[in-house]
C-alpha cells in the first residue's frame, strides 16, 4: 500500500514496523496478530528445526559432542551411496518402502474409487455404508494393528482358523514368514474409508448435465463412468496419490506395532520384510547415535519425495483434467 | 424404457447390492472380531481349533481392565485426555484466529503467508524430526506435557484451512453492521465469527482430539515412565503377573481405547465427512 492510494496517510514517516510505515502498521496490524501464533510456531517448529536439519547433515553430530563436533562436508551422504551400491542396510531399507508405496497406492486409490462408484450408483443407504467403510479408519492405528496381530496370529489367528476348515492341515505364520503381506493387509483395510468419502463426493459433485448429457448421446453406464466421471475425477485422484506417496514413503509406526513379541517400544526393530527407511533413519540416529548420518538420510528421504511430487506435478498436464483454470484465486 | 434395459435392471441392482453388502461385511468383520474376542475367557481365546463364541459373554472383562491396578488404565486414560485437551484447546483458537485473518483480512504479504502455509501442509513432518528432538531434549521438554500444548498453540495447517474455508462464506453484512457498531477486530472475531462458526469448531476440535489420542508415534519418542498415556500402553500386551501376555484383556482395553471415537464419530459424521471433503485430507 503506498500513500498514493491512501491520500491521508500522514506525512510524519517515524520509526516503520515490520518495514511498514505507522500508518500502514495501523491499517494492518491485525492480520499480523491473528495469523502471529501459527507464525511463531512455523518458525519454531517447522523452519528452524529444518534449517538446523540441513546443517546438521554436513557434520558428525552424536547427540553430546555439542561443542566439538565437525564439519564433515558430504560424508555422511557419500556414505549413504555406498550403502546404496553396496547393498547395505539402507539400501535395503528404501527397497521396502518403495515397495510398500507401490503396492499399496495403487490398491488403495482404485479399491476406494471402486466401491465410491458403486455406493453412488443411486442405492439405499448409501450414508450408512460410507459410515461403515470409514470406521476402520476411524479406529486409532494402535488398536487396528493390535486386530490385526489377532486375526493373523500363527496359532489362534481367525485367518488360519478359517483356512484350515477349507483345506484341512493348511498353516500359514503370516506374522513371521508374511509380515509384508500383513501391513499391507492393514493399510488397505484402514485406508479406503477417507478415499472413499472423497471419490464419493467427487462423483456427486460431477453435474447432472452432464451425465444426463452423455446418457441422450446413448452412454452406457461404463461408458459415462470412462469418459465423463474419470476425466472430471482426474484431479481429486492425483491429489490423492500425492498424499499416499508422501504418506506411504514415511511409514514407520504400523510395522513396529505389528512385530511379533509382547512389549513395544519406538526403538522396536521390526522383521527384515517390514523394516522401513523411516525405521532405520531412527535406528541410525537414536539407537546408534549418529545424528548427522540420519539428518543426511531424512534429506535424501525429502528430496525424494520432492522429486517424485515435482514428477507427478509435471505429469499432471497430461492426464489431469481440469474443469476450471487450476490457478484460481486463492 | 425397452424390456431388455427393465431386465437388466432388474439384475443389476441385486447383485449391486450383494456385491455392497459383501465389501461391507468383509470390512467390518475385523472389528466384529474384536467385539466378541473382548467378550472371551483367555483360554477360550487361545484354544485351536477356535471357538467363535465365548460360552459365556465375560463381561467382567472391562470391569477387570478397568480396575486392575496392575494394568493402571484409568490413570493412563486420565493422562491422554489431558495430553489431547493441552493440544486441541490452543490449536482450535489459534488456528481459527489465523484461518479468520486468512479469510477476511489483506495486508502485505499475505499471499506469500499463504504459499508457505499450503508448503507446510506437505512438507513431510519427519524431516524435523532429529532436529526436534534434539531442541526439546536440550529445553528440557522432554518427557513434559507442555510440549503439547506449545504445538498446540501453533495450531495447524490442516485446521486453518478448515477454518478460512468457513470464514470465507460469512456473509459479508455481518461484518459490516459490527464494524458499524463499532467493533474493532478482536471484538468481531470473538463476538460474530467465533459464535457463529459452531460446526467447524466442534469438527476441528475433534480432527485435533483424535489426533492425540490416537497417536503413537510422538507419544513414545518423547514420554515415558508415569507420563505413559492410554496409546503408549496399549501398544504391549497386558500381562499377568508371571509376564505372560493375556491377549483378551488387551482388546477389551482397546475397545474402550476407540469406542469414544467411533460413537463421537457416528454422531458427527455429517460435519466430520464435510471436513474430510473441504481439505481432502483424512484428518
Amino acid at each position: 500500500m503506498t500513500s498514493d492510494v491512501l491520500p491521508y496517510a500522514p506525512a510524519r514517516t517515524g520509526r516503520k514496523i515490520l518495514g511498514m510505515s505507522r500508518y500502514e502498521w495501523v491499517q494492518n496490524r491485525w492480520f499480523y496478530i491473528f495469523i502471529a501464533p501459527w507464525f511463531l510456531g512455523f518458525l519454531a517448529f517447522t523452519l528452524f528445526p529444518v534449517t538446523i536439519g540441513v546443517l546438521m547433515s554436513f557434520t558428525n553430530f552424536n547427540g553430546s559432542n555439542f561443542q566439538t563436533y565437525q564439519f564433515v562436508g558430504l560424508d555422511n551422504y557419500r556414505e549413504a551411496f555406498t550403502q546404496m551400491l553396496s547393498s547395505g542396510d539402507f539400501w535395503h531399507a528404501v527397497t521396502v518402502t518403495v515397495r510398500y508405496a507401490l503396492i499399496t497406492i495403487p490398491i488403495n486409490i482404485s479399491l476406494s474409487l471402486f466401491i465410491a462408484v458403486l455406493l453412488t450408483r443411486n442405492i439405499h443407504g448409501q450414508g450408512l455404508f460410507r459410515t461403515l467403510f470409514y470406521i476402520p479408519s476411524i479406529i486409532p492405528v494402535v488398536a487396528s494393528v493390535w486386530i490385526f496381530k489377532a486375526l493373523m496370529d500363527n496359532n489362534y489367528g481367525v485367518v488360519n482358523s478359517v483356512l484350515d476348515a477349507l483345506v484341512p492341515g493348511t498353516y500359514v505364520r503370516w506374522m513371521t514368514d508374511y509380515p509384508f503381506f500383513v501391513l499391507v493387509m492393514w493399510s488397505i483395510w484402514a485406508g479406503i474409508g477417507g478415499g472413499i468419502i472423497i471419490f464419493m463426493a467427487g462423483i456427486n459433485g460431477v453435474p447432472t448435465e452432464f451425465v444426463e448429457a452423455a446418457r441422450i448421446d446413448g452412454a452406457t453406464n461404463g461408458q459415462v463412468f470412462r469418459l465423463v466421471t474419470t476425466p472430471l475425477l482426474t484431479p481429486v485422484i492425483f491429489y490423492q496419490f500425492l498424499v499416499g506417496v508422501i504418506g506411504a514413503l514415511q511409514v514407520m509406526t504400523q510395522p513396529i506395532l505389528l512385530a511379533p513379541g509382547g512389549l513395544k517400544s519406538i526403538g522396536t526393530i521390526p522383521p527384515r520384510e517390514t523394516y522401513t527407511l523411516m525405521i532405520h533413519i531412527y535406528q541410525e540416529s537414536f539407537t546408534r547415535l549418529r545424528y548427522g548420518y540420519g539428518s543426511a538420510l531424512l534429506w535424501l528421504l525429502f528430496c525424494v519425495i520432492l522429486i517424485l511430487t515435482l514428477i507427478v506435478t509435471y505429469t499432471s498436464k497430461y492426464w489431469v483434467y481440469y474443469e476450471v483454470n487450476p490457478q484460481e484465486e486463492s | 424404457m425397452t424390456p431388455t434395459r427393465s431386465f437388466q435392471r432388474l439384475i443389476e441392482k441385486p447383485s449391486l447390492y450383494g456385491v455392497i453388502i459383501a465389501l461391507t461385511i468383509l470390512v467390518m468383520l475385523p472389528i466384529v472380531w474384536l467385539l466378541i474376542s473382548s467378550l472371551k475367557a483367555e483360554s477360550d481365546f487361545m484354544k485351536w481349533p477356535i471357538v467363535w463364541f465365548p460360552p459365556t459373554p465375560k463381561w467382567d472383562n472391562y470391569l477387570r481392565v478397568l480396575t486392575d491396578t496392575r494394568f493402571d488404565f484409568l490413570q493412563a486414560a486420565f493422562n491422554s485426555i489431558i495430553l489431547a485437551l493441552l493440544f486441541s484447546v490452543p490449536n482450535v483458537l489459534f488456528s481459527a484466529s489465523a484461518g479468520y485473518a486468512f479469510a477476511r483480512m489483506k495486508a502485505p504479504g499475505r499471499n506469500a503467508l499463504f504459499v508457505i502455509l499450503m508448503a507446510t501442509l506437505m512438507l513431510p513432518q519427519s524431516v524435523t524430526l532429529i532436529p526436534q528432538f534434539i531442541m526439546y531434549s536440550r529445553l528440557g521438554l522432554v518427557n513434559n506435557y507442555l510440549l503439547w500444548f506449545l504445538w498446540g498453540l501453533g495450531g495447524s495447517p490442516f485446521q486453518i484451512l478448515l477454518f478460512r474455508q468457513f470464514f470465507a462464506a460469512f456473509p459479508r453484512e455481518l461484518e459490516d453492521a459490527a464494524a458499524i457498531d463499532g467493533a474493532g477486530r478482536l471484538r468481531m472475531f470473538i463476538q460474530v465469527f467465533l459464535p457463529n462458526a459452531k460446526p467447524v469448531l466442534s469438527v476441528t476440535f475433534l480432527f485435533a482430539f483424535s489426533w492425540v489420542w490416537g497417536d503413537w508415534f510422538n507419544q513414545s519418542l518423547f514420554l515415558s515412565g508415569d507420563k505413559a498415556t492410554l496409546a503408549m500402553k496399549l501398544a504391549s500386551a497386558f500381562t499377568d503377573p508371571r509376564g505372560n501376555p493375556i491377549v483378551t484383556l488387551t482388546l477389551t482395553g482397546l475397545v474402550i481405547y476407540a469406542m469414544p471415537l467411533v460413537l463421537v464419530y457416528l454422531l458427527m459424521q455429517r460435519q466430520l465427512v464435510q471436513g474430510i471433503v473441504t481439505t481432502g485430507l483424512k484428518g
